[in-house]
């Protein structure tokens, strides 16, 4: 599945970059997260709780997601989040790439998820709208991250 | 061919309780366990007799059927319940902001509740985190599973239904105006046939199996849980995380012991689930959350209870009975066959009345339930086996009565009464 918008920020482009490229700059910005720890260079682990509406059954209507973040600076506007994790024992991976543009009143944020969640769609699928979910969590994740770093700024 | 009223396949909670349902309305009863009665999830819970908290806000209704469940159970078969009593604890400031939910939702279904200041809560519970910063108490119990479903395998059978282990279902069919199954004793290897007015297909995890020995299609999602048991009490209390539910947030003190629960996994395959030391982990972790020490005592052992998730292909042409947290089919084809799916062991009692209650009007004769009042036989079982079988089907079990183990004893006096139940269910049918 994949993804896109764009968000404005208002900070310099080098500034936004800086803090964009800092696993410990991002991870807290995440919406749902749990906890989270630095276990490499430009590596990380970070624990979410989810919500799966639609599940008929409380046990499964919020599961614990454990996920793998790397980083990755493919040049000086661009910066790429690959992650793969489990929830609820479903494997999920995908990657998450921001792409910065100066513009005036600030920096603009060009980003794109492509997420492979084949296991959520073949077994939960028939439950719960899974595009509805995913699309949910992207929208989360780069709002939480573009807001908390747009107060760092401040 | 043996002839029945009802013959119920699948000897967990739901099961053994809808047997007693229906044999207490006058119905002839038969139910086939193709293993052990209770040797699947309702032998692997964790053990808690919900007070109906934890659903207070997000699923009143259902907060409402375990609170009523909770002491139906505590009153027909106290020789089964713990009244540990629970708490539900804050540790976090997200916890604090849910616990201004939790209270009036308590209130609104009503749910006896206290709220306990933390320094008495750390008197009453020493184990209990020192930056715990809201307790609420609840009537959370413990019930022990192999006492609960013996005395209601008992009680069923002295009223006269049949209760027969290791009996597989391998086809059910329409035959005339009845349904027939052709079983197999799984210990013998020999064919067993019986014939009944109206199938309960109540196999939990393996429903889907019934179901397509009868010819219907059933998607399964097996989901898995994990129990972790630790080998020391650190409570006296069930302790429950005041949060909306997740996994891993309930501690129960079960006996000597205690169990945290519970994790959501989706599995390939109920029979054959692996152990990921991340998700026992995991369950530690949040439960020393709650009680520090628990990180310091050994795990002793971990078990999965299975749960599905089902779907039924053209269940808009089955008629369905909706309520909370399980699903019951009354199924087009074959007629006369129910299937349930879901449910929790608390609720088992009242699923199991409904079904007695569509399973009756199906019947064409319209009985009320009386589980809600019958007080439940086995209360002493080693008396229960002695009436049950004569003196002599104690055996060993006769040298610990008046002695220091005859506690300790009272679990292998209940599954000595859970053979005696099906050896002479047997005798009954010839088999």
């Amino acid at each position: 599945m994949i993804l896109e918008g764009n968000i404005l920020i208002n900070a310099k482009i080098n500034e936004v970059n800086e803090k964009l490229s800092k696993l410990e700059n991002v991870l807290p910005c995440l919406p749902n997260l749990i906890s989270w720890e630095i276990i490499g260079d430009r590596r990380a682990k970070a624990s979410f709780r989810v919500e799966l509406k639609g599940v008929p059954i409380d046990y499964l209507s919020r599961i614990t997601a454990n996920t793998e973040i790397t980083i990755e600076n493919v040049n000086s506007g661009t910066i790429k989040y690959y992650f793969k994790g489990k929830g609820a024992g479903i494997g999920y991976n995908g990657l998450v790439e921001m792409r910065l543009e100066e513009v005036s009143g600030g920096t603009k944020v060009l980003w794109k998820a492509e997420t492979d969640l084949g296991g959520f769609y073949k077994l939960l699928g028939k439950f719960i709208d899974v595009d509805k979910l995913v699309k949910k969590i992207a929208e989360d994740t780069v709002s939480g991250i573009t807001t908390c770093i747009s107060k760092k700024q401040s | 061919m043996k002839s029945f009223d009802v013959i119920i396949v699948g000897g967990g909670a739901t099961g053994l309780w809808t047997a007693l349902d229906l044999s207490l309305r006058g119905f002839s009863v038969a139910l086939i366990e193709r293993s052990q009665i209770g040797s699947g999830t309702s032998g692997k819970f964790h053990g808690l007799l919900h007070s109906g908290a934890r659903y207070a806000v997000n699923d009143p209704d259902a907060a409402i059927e375990c609170i009523n469940e909770n002491q139906i159970l505590s009153r027909i078969a106290g020789h089964t319940v713990e009244d540990t009593g629970g708490y539900f604890v804050a540790i976090t400031k997200e916890d604090d902001e849910y616990g201004e939910r939790f209270l009036p939702a308590l209130e609104k279904v009503g749910i006896p509740y206290k709220e306990i200041r933390v320094d008495e809560a750390l008197r009453e519970e020493p184990e209990l985190n020192r930056n715990a910063r809201r307790v609420i108490e609840v009537p959370d119990k413990v019930v022990y599973a192999r006492d609960l479903l013996v005395s209601v395998a008992l009680t069923a059978y002295n009223n006269g239904a049949i209760i027969l282990e290791n009996i597989s279902a391998e086809r059910i069919q329409e035959s005339n105006d009845l349904l027939s199954i052709d079983a197999i004793d799984t210990l013998s290897g020999r064919k067993v046939e019986l014939r009944a007015k109206v199938v309960i297909n109540a196999a939990g995890p393996w429903a889907h199996k019934v179901a397509n020995a009868a010819g219907v299609n059933v998607e399964l999602m097996p989901t898995a849980g994990l129990m972790v048991v630790y080998a020391k009490r650190l409570t006296k209390r069930v302790m429950n995380r005041m949060r909306p539910p997740s996994d891993g947030d309930i501690l129960v003190p079960y006996v000597n012991t205690s169990i945290m629960g519970t994790t959501a996994t989706v599995i390939e395959d109920p029979e054959s689930v692996q152990v990921e030391q991340s998700d026992i982990d995991f369950l530690t972790s949040e439960g020393s959350t709650m009680i520090p020490k628990l990180k310091d005592v050994p795990v002793i052992r971990v078990y999965y209870s299975v749960r599905p998730l089902i779907r039924v292909e053209n269940e808009e042409n089955a008629g369905r009975i909706a309520t909370r947290g399980f699903q019951v089919i009354i199924h087009d084809k074959p007629k006369g066959m129910i299937s349930i799916f879901g449910g929790k062991f608390t609720t088992a009692r009242l699923m199991a009345e409904r079904i007695g209650d569509a399973t009756s009007k199906m019947l064409g004769e319209e009985k009320a339930s009386k589980t809600r009042e019958r007080k439940l036989e086995g209360s002493n079982p080693y008396e229960a086996l002695k009436e049950l079988a004569g003196e002599s089907a104690l055996g060993n079990l006769a040298s610990l009565i008046g002695g220091i183990d005859e506690d300790r004893g009272r679990v292998a006096a209940y599954v000595m009464l859970q053979e005696m139940i099906n050896r002479k269910s047997r005798e009954k049918l010839g088999i």
